[in-house]
């Protein structure tokens, strides 16, 4: 397998000092198949360690049918409502949104007992 | 009452204490509440003689197990508490909502597991009727993490605080007064004051480069009841698991499912293709019909010391076979994933930390107003853990904790704060993130050099040579390395700050395994000394206790291991 070049698009906010959340792209080199939890972790790793995510990997028995997850990780990927620790990355781009319906803490960090009234 | 941990334990000791009148707990979690820890991710089976599937298992049967496999380290006190009511924790499980595996009549349906001599293992997976029942089990920690958070929240009085990192035990005279925590999301600094205070975080894992915990588990606990002054024991003692992913990458530390496999005739061989395990167990054919077949402790031995040797495979492992296993229906994730579903590449994983706080049969510590239950204590396994044994300790001790923790509460006043010690604290949490350096460090860079070194030569086989160069480096990660870490100065979710208050405490457990692994001069269960390679039990009969001596180093001790109803027989 050759190593490519994969995108990015991280939807980041501090509501203390951003006014509106902004997208940022990282490039980073990835080889073989990569979960999008690896992917941030290398972002966070060699790129920016101020990026914020729920980096509780589980490591738990993932070997059976039945996954089983903490759930801390859950995320929009793709715009769609996925564990990080667990969905795979398709194709050369990827766009990482918060959870919606909670309260952005930071970047991708919400918090989980705050539902936001919409 | 304040209850560091939200896991299995931290949930039972909160829920009991609530029944017993106290209306004020807070109970701090790391993570979010019920979606972090270790429980979410606990295997199969629960301990507990409850004598529904083989009615010739017995309470007694269950303790002679638990003290044989620990190698009669354990401490027998403890033990006859953890088998005597464990049947019991099941029952309430039940009550909580729980949906145990059944017969049809009722009676629960109990599985085997390696070391029990009897069905023991109650589960939450299909009922005996169904098709692949006993083979398809379901993960059992998931639900009981549920269900437990269900129950707490059913108990409207207890306070629970998502995202807090504690960082230090507060004393006040003698006894502990709360602690000093951080608020991960918003980056606050504040104090928690209790009249009892009980630890239930968890184990620390993450000291080893493999391992198949949760990324929180950094045996934060430990070292500030060490730090705090309690007595911790056992520390040398880290269950390794033989069977974990080392390649691909992004699998990497996860577990294997089914040790029923190496029953069946799971085949090993290293990078030559040997299968080596025959070279390990020699006479295998008198007693099995495959070499695999051994104990956790002894598998996990074999590979490590092939790849040690550099027998390994390119990626640091050992082909693990399963073709010739009829009928076996590999999990279809591992095709998904790009795995052969057949041959992979394993190596084996730290799995749970035996050591800890030391307790009393009341759950306490040795400080006033401590108490501790569930994987961050030390003293019940021994030498080593039996499967299922681990969840029905956190529900046991969490009731045994709750209940005296009540019960101080009720009799005691609230104590003062130290406000200087409340100062001192501050400054030292705030002070990492002021730290500037010219060469500085990344905390993830630090933690993974000390894992990889702990992994090496403080891992699953010791001996002297390495035990005392991994100190020296050691000291040189606390004396050097820590000043210079350099972290980002933001307030809210500032991982790397907790990444590095965390680092601390893995490298204080780092020096604990590391020194009372040297002084544990033999070998038993989890620790293995390449120099004394034989179990001596008339000069090591005994358990090993840190304490911090007045000059803020370790002190070691001894004490003769708790044998109130078996002792070993002489061979």
């Amino acid at each position: 397998l050759k190593s490519k070049r994969l995108k990015v698009k991280i939807l980041r906010y501090d509501p203390e000092k951003d006014k509106e959340a902004k997208y940022q792209t990282f490039e980073i080199p990835t080889e073989g198949t990569v979960f999008v939890l690896k992917a941030l972790n290398y972002i966070y790793e060699n790129i920016d360690p101020t990026l914020a995510y729920r980096r509780h990997l589980c490591l738990g028995a993932w070997d059976s049918d039945t996954a089983n997850l903490c759930r801390a990780c859950l995320m929009l990927i793709n715009g769609k409502p996925r564990y990080a620790c667990s969905t795979i990355v398709e194709g050369d781009e990827i766009t990482l949104e918060p959870l919606r319906g909670y309260e952005v803490i930071r970047d991708l960090v919400v918090d989980f007992n705050k539902t936001k009234i919409r | 009452v304040l209850i560091i941990g939200a896991g299995a334990a931290g949930c039972r000791a909160a829920i009991e204490a609530n029944e017993y009148g106290i209306d004020n707990i807070i109970m701090v979690s790391k993570g979010p509440f019920g979606k972090s820890g270790n429980t979410n991710l606990a295997c199969v089976v629960y301990s507990a003689s409850m004598r529904h599937t083989n009615t010739r298992d017995s309470p007694e049967a269950h303790f002679k197990d638990t003290v044989v496999e620990g190698r009669y380290l354990g401490n027998q006190k403890l033990i006859e508490i953890l088998v005597r009511e464990a049947p019991k924790t099941v029952w309430d499980l039940e009550r909580y909502g729980m949906k145990w595996s059944k017969y049809k009549d009722g009676r629960f349906y109990q599985l085997p597991a390696p070391g029990h001599s009897y069905d023991r293992g109650v589960h939450c997976g299909p009922p005996p009727e169904q098709k692949g029942a006993g083979f398809r089990v379901r993960e059992l920690g998931i639900a009981l993490q549920a269900c437990l958070c269900r129950e707490v929240k059913r108990h409207q009085s207890i306070t629970i605080l998502d995202d807090i990192f504690c960082t230090n035990l507060l004393t006040n005279k003698g006894q502990v007064v709360g602690a000093t925590c951080i608020d991960i999301k918003t980056g606050k600094f504040f104090a928690i004051q209790a009249k009892s205070t009980i630890l239930a975080t968890g184990g620390a894992g993450l000291i080893y480069e493999m391992n198949d915990m949760f990324t929180g588990s950094t045996g934060d606990a430990m070292a500030m009841a060490y730090r705090a002054g309690a007595e911790l024991i056992d520390m040398e003692m880290h269950q390794f698991f033989p069977t974990a992913y080392v390649y691909p990458e992004y699998v990497k530390g996860r577990i294997v499912r089914s040790s029923s496999l190496w029953v069946l005739g799971l085949k090993l061989y290293n990078a030559k293709g040997e299968r080596f395990m025959e070279r390990y167990y020699i006479d295998y054919q008198r007693f099995r019909s495959t070499p695999e077949h051994v104990p956790r402790d002894m598998l996990s031995r074999a590979i490590y010391t092939e790849i040690i040797e550099g027998r390994g495979t390119k990626h640091g492992g050992v082909w693990y076979d399963a073709t010739d296993i009829k009928g076996y229906e590999p999990p279809k994730t591992r095709k998904v994933l790009g795995i052969d579903p057949y041959r992979f590449e394993v190596a084996p994983a730290c799995h749970f930390t035996i050591g800890g706080v030391r307790i009393t049969e009341r759950a306490e510590t040795s400080l006033n107003g401590l108490y501790a239950c569930g994987e961050v204590c030390g003293g019940l396994h021994g030498a080593n853990r039996l499967a299922g044994n681990a969840l029905a300790e956190c529900l046991v001790f969490g009731a045994i904790a709750g209940k005296n923790a009540a019960i101080r509460a009720f009799s005691t006043d609230l104590p003062e704060i130290d406000k200087e010690q409340l100062d001192a604290e501050r400054e030292r949490v705030f002070k990492l993130r002021r730290q500037k350096s010219a060469d500085g460090i990344r905390p993830v860079a630090l933690k993974r050099k000390m894992q990889k070194l702990m992994w090496e030569k403080a891992g699953l086989v010791r001996d002297a040579v390495g035990l005392k160069q991994t100190m020296e480096i050691l000291d040189t990660m606390m004396a050097e390395d820590l000043p210079k870490l350099v972290i980002a100065d933001v307030d809210r979710c500032n991982f790397e700050w907790i990444e590095t208050l965390e680092m601390e405490n893995l490298l204080t457990i780092a020096e604990m395994t590391v020194r009372s692994a040297l002084m544990r001069e033999e070998s038993r269960g989890a620790h293995y000394r390449l120099d004394f390679r034989e179990t001596d039990n008339t000069n090591w009969l005994v358990n090993i206790v840190i304490t911090k001596s007045k000059n803020d180093r370790m002190h070691l001790s001894t004490i003769p291991a708790v044998l109130t109803k078996m002792r070993p027989q002489e061979r």
